[in-house]
């Protein structure tokens, strides 16, 4: 039998969760996040404007012994039905709207917006869930909403006390790097701070500074292929019943079963240096209870690939061993990023 | 012991790369087995495959077999999978109609409720491969079961990962069990020897698996090509079909339909035994647990079996007017939206066929007669404008459609009426709930913009028309009160008086006759069940109280009234039985008699007319959607039976 979730530990409990603006909250401090558009010291964001939706090539090229010359789908050997042409499925699947779920080039997910007006990174205050209990996290989805590519997006969050007293100001940054214009991406963020302290937080998000605070070089020129097809083969929910023994991949000996996400990617890009997939899960309400970073897999080896060439195709697998998460990822829907 | 149909399975799109030689893989000789089955170890225990899947497999193997692979090779490999994604035994086929009763999550039933409607469930796992929906391929569920359109996902994959790494950890690594277990490869011997397939054919299983092609027409997507999915007529092993198989439902029958690159899927409620109709949709590539949206899905007709809610669903009660030179005309809107209409051939006499007069009307359709004694023909058209068609002269050919502009609420039915100069006029009700009108400048002329006359009315509130004996108009209305409220034209073709109230306490809408000094006298179903009756007590002038004249009817009951030939009012409605009652007036201006039966089958109001001969004439839509007519076999005297006048649409 499949397992039943059980309650995750990040119950969704209504935080008054400010979310002030970039200029308002950010950009404050050595090491912090600069704003993206205004003030004078911010650099400029990186990378050209390109604020098209980045689709898939049409499916007819993709699967080309699927359609006829028209479009329609080849259902038999003389026979085809055109309810849908590749055009219409490749139109459907790019969506229409901030809501829709979309299928694109490096990603899989809703709340892409294909026409951003805020002038900066916006967390999207609908999609966090935040701990009840335990210490303070939270997680959900910020969106770049400059007309530009981003090197990342460090999100901010400044917790209050009832008496609005600053209890803490974690700060982490999108695991997914090269963020395009309308993308949403996720971040996950911890505070050694007991939630039920936390009453008030207030939002920011900002692009991190290259270089500045940790050394690190400017990701501009090592930027992971985003022109990647994302696909998932199957899942297994947290304590499954069959062991799974994969070429890269072997349930633990002592009997616990993991969640799995099993799928593939196939690089349309430049070749990528240890390329990864980003997992976010969206709960029923929308809100983001597990976030998650795998490895491409060396098809050969299974052990993480040191480069995906472009036009090649490999696998990777999410595995969560937080019970919490596990049982959290089972019934939700999973959004995808690729290649981070 | 029962094989168990795989779980969340097998998804995903063409992500796997077709990269021949991008990697230094091993390949293997064409003719020898795969990494780790050989020859030798090919076991004599044979399977069986559907014939038309089975030729299908091998076209496709045919068409991607690389990187070493045999035809049969790769067909048998494709195959592999396959018996434990539908748990078919040695002897059975696969079925291809498998659905997948693993996953369970509370988006994939209707309405995101697993109690409400649990038998109108979204398997997003479909077919022998269980492509899901998770993976983003280009297949719905009709073609997910196709075996001729899924042999191709699978051959693709499959050869393709084999091009990457030619082992059975690798390339059948999308189904889990045969990355994970020796199942598949066991599969693959049991299939092939070797040298060559040992497979055995069923001929009974097909390439649908039991899936129906049909035609069916969707409101909103017009004509389209439909596939019906009845699981209990799947064809091969159907342990998907047991009812505790998994724990997620197995669906009732529901229709697939593809348009707009998008997937559909419809549940009607006379194959679920819900009390409605459902549907839900996604884009073909989307993730069904987050991308479908539940609709109510009385909008298909299987036109093949002739089955779904708007099937043969005339959208109008059958309307009557009197052609100039005394020939009945009957009209009413066809399922599809197009109006057909029927006619005496001779004053009094037979009735012709059925014939298309056109059009694209959602309903409210209505005649007057003009000034100079030509139809002319009202009603809402599908896109939410009036339209209008007449008829060029007295008795003659019909215009085409034309719209009066307008963007009116379904539930309007937009009503004509003529003012003591001969210039038509029209009312509706629009979507602030106000009743709107639009006017001919001159008899036959163009017509002026719409106005408003003001109120606010319930929703789908009828507007009635009536004339009062000097040619001043008058309409009604049914207020949120329930009592009925009217206004006037204060002079014959000029200026309305306010909206003012009659009174009453009503269910329905009121109908209009006119006494033979031609005062109105109206007819409308009270909030108590019983018809109620108004009239003038003078011409032009007051009125009286309402009055009751007994009966049970369903608030749905719209009465029709007409004037005999003597005079006297009768008055029609049907009941909720579907029978239809009349009563009528003693005498001229007299009482009526109690209601009694006309009989008769009528779904929904009935349509009234009058031969050239004074016979009065009935006309209803049956519940097959045949329209029935009954009449006087002699003016002012007894009825006929009732007798069918045919389909007015197929």
């Amino acid at each position: 039998m499949r397992p039943r979730a059980t309650p995750t530990r990040l119950l969704l409990v209504p935080v008054v969760a400010a979310l002030c603006a970039v200029a308002a909250c950010g950009g404050a401090g050595d090491g912090a996040p600069v704003e993206v558009a205004g003030g004078q010291s911010a650099p400029a964001p990186s990378v050209v404007e390109d604020p098209t939706l980045p689709t898939l090539p049409p499916v007819e090229e993709r699967a080309d012994d699927l359609f006829d010359e028209q479009g329609c789908t080849q259902t038999g050997p003389d026979a085809a039905a055109c309810g849908n042409t590749g055009a219409e499925i490749d139109a459907a699947a790019a969506g229409d709207s901030t809501e829709d779920w979309r299928t694109l080039a490096g990603f899989v997910g809703p709340h892409w917006n294909e026409q951003p007006a805020a002038g900066a990174p916006v967390v999207l205050e609908q999609t966090v869930a935040i701990s009840a209990t335990g210490a303070w996290t939270a997680r959900g989805l910020v969106r770049n909403e400059t007309s530009g590519q981003l090197d990342g997006i460090e999100v901010t969050a400044q917790l209050l006390a009832a008496d609005g007293s600053v209890l803490a100001s974690p700060r982490a940054t999108s695991p997914v790097v090269a963020v395009r214009s309308g993308e949403p991406v996720p971040f996950e963020l911890t505070a050694e701070v007991p939630a039920e302290q936390v009453t008030t937080v207030q939002w920011s998000a900002a692009v991190p500074v290259p270089g500045v605070g940790d050394g690190s070089e400017s990701v501009a020129s090592t930027a992971p292929s985003r022109d990647a097809e994302l696909t998932t083969f199957w899942s297994r929910d947290h304590s499954g019943a069959d062991r799974i023994e994969l070429y890269l991949y072997r349930d633990p000996d002592d009997g616990s079963r993991p969640y799995l996400l099993f799928g593939s990617v196939l690089n349309r890009g430049a070749a990528t240096a240890s390329p990864t997939v980003v997992v976010a899960w969206l709960d029923g309400d929308g809100r983001v209870v597990a976030v998650h970073e795998a490895p491409v897999a060396d098809p050969r080896t299974g052990l993480p690939a040191e480069v995906l060439d472009s036009g090649a195709g490999s696998d990777f697998l999410v595995v969560l061993e937080d019970p919490a998460e596990g049982f959290a990822a089972g019934p939700a829907s999973p959004m995808l990023w690729g290649l981070a | 012991m029962r094989a168990r149909v795989a779980r969340r399975l097998v998804v995903g799109l063409l992500a796997v790369a077709v990269v021949v030689g991008v990697l230094p893989v091993q390949l293997v000789a064409p003719g020898s087995a795969p990494r780790g089955v050989t020859s030798a170890e090919a076991q004599t225990t044979t399977k069986t495959f559907g014939a038309e899947p089975l030729a299908d497999v091998l076209y496709w193997a045919d068409q991607k077999k690389a990187c070493g692979l045999s035809r049969d090779q790769l067909a048998a490999m494709m195959m592999s999978p396959t018996f434990n994604e539908t748990g078919a035994p040695a002897t059975v086929s696969p079925s291809p109609m498998t659905l997948s009763r693993w996953d369970n999550q509370t988006s994939l039933y209707a309405y995101a409720s697993k109690t409400q409607y649990p038998r109108a469930f979204f398997h997003p796992g479909v077919g022998m491969w269980q492509f899901d929906s998770a993976g983003g391929w280009p297949l719905t569920g009709a073609t997910a079961i196709n075996s001729y359109t899924s042999a191709q996902q699978a051959a693709t994959v499959i050869a393709s990962r084999w091009c990457v790494n030619p082992t059975w950890a690798y390339a059948l690594a999308p189904w889990y069990y045969c990355g994970t277990t020796t199942i598949c490869q066991d599969n693959y011997r049991a299939v092939f020897n070797g040298t060559s397939l040992t497979v055995r054919s069923d001929p009974t299983t097909t390439r649908y698996g039991g899936m129906q092609q049909r035609s069916c027409t969707v409101a909103g997507l017009g004509a389209v090509t439909c596939w019906f999915v009845d699981p209990s007529q799947a064809q091969g092993h159907d342990v998907f079909n047991l009812p505790n198989f998994g724990p997620a439902p197995i669906s009732a029958p529901f229709y697939v339909v593809e348009s707009g690159g998008r997937e559909y899927r419809y549940w009607l409620k006379q194959d679920t035994g819900y009390g409605v109709s459902i549907s839900a949709d996604k884009p073909v590539t989307a993730n069904a647990r987050s991308a479908l949206t539940w609709r109510s899905g009385e909008v298909l007709c299987d036109v093949t079996a002739s089955k779904g809610d708007t099937c043969a669903t005339l959208r109008s009660a059958p309307v009557v007017a009197r052609n100039a030179d005394g020939r009945q005309e009957v009209f009413v809107i066809g399922p599809d939206g197009r109006v057909r209409h029927s006619w005496q051939l001779a004053p009094n006499g037979s009735w012709s066929t059925w014939r298309v007069l056109g059009g694209s009307l959602s309903g409210g359709l209505s005649v007057i007669t003009s000034a100079d004694g030509r139809l002319e023909l009202f009603g809402r058209g599908t896109d939410g404008t009036v339209q209008h068609s007449w008829q060029g002269s007295p008795g003659g050919l019909w215009s085409t459609w034309t719209s009066r502009g307008g963007s009116w609420p379904a539930t309007s039915e937009p009503v004509g009426g003529v003012n003591a100069d001969g210039r038509l006029e029209i009312f509706v009700q629009g979507s602030d709930g106000a009743v709107y009108q639009s006017w001919q400048l001159w008899p036959s002329g163009p017509w002026s913009a719409w106005y408003s006359m003001g109120g606010s009315w319930p929703v789908g509130a009828h507007v009635a028309v009536g004339r009062n004996g000097d040619g001043r108009q008058e309409v009604y209305v049914v207020g949120a009160d329930r009592a009925l409220y009217h206004r006037y034209q204060v002079a014959p073709n000029k200026a309305w008086a306010p909206w003012s109230s009659l009174g009453g306490s009503l269910a329905g809408p009121v109908t209009v006759g006119y006494s033979t000094d031609r005062r109105q006298e109206l007819f409308a179903v009270g909030a108590d069940g019983a018809m109620w009756h108004l009239w003038q007590r003078t011409v032009n002038g007051g009125w009286s109280t309402f009055t009751s004249r007994g009966g049970s009817w369903p608030p749905s009951a719209e009465p029709v009234s007409a004037r005999n030939a003597d005079g006297r009012l009768e008055v029609f409605a049907t009941a909720a039985g579907g029978t239809v009652w009349h009563a009528w007036q003693g005498t001229v201006n007299g009482s009526f008699v109690p209601f009694a039966a006309l009989g008769g089958s009528a779904v929904g109001r009935p349509g009234l007319g009058m031969n050239a001969d004074g016979r009065l004439e009935v006309f209803v839509t049956e519940p097959d959607q045949e329209v029935a007519h009954a009449w006087q076999v002699k003016a002012n005297g007894a009825w006929s039976g009732w007798l069918g006048m045919g389909f007015p649409a197929p």
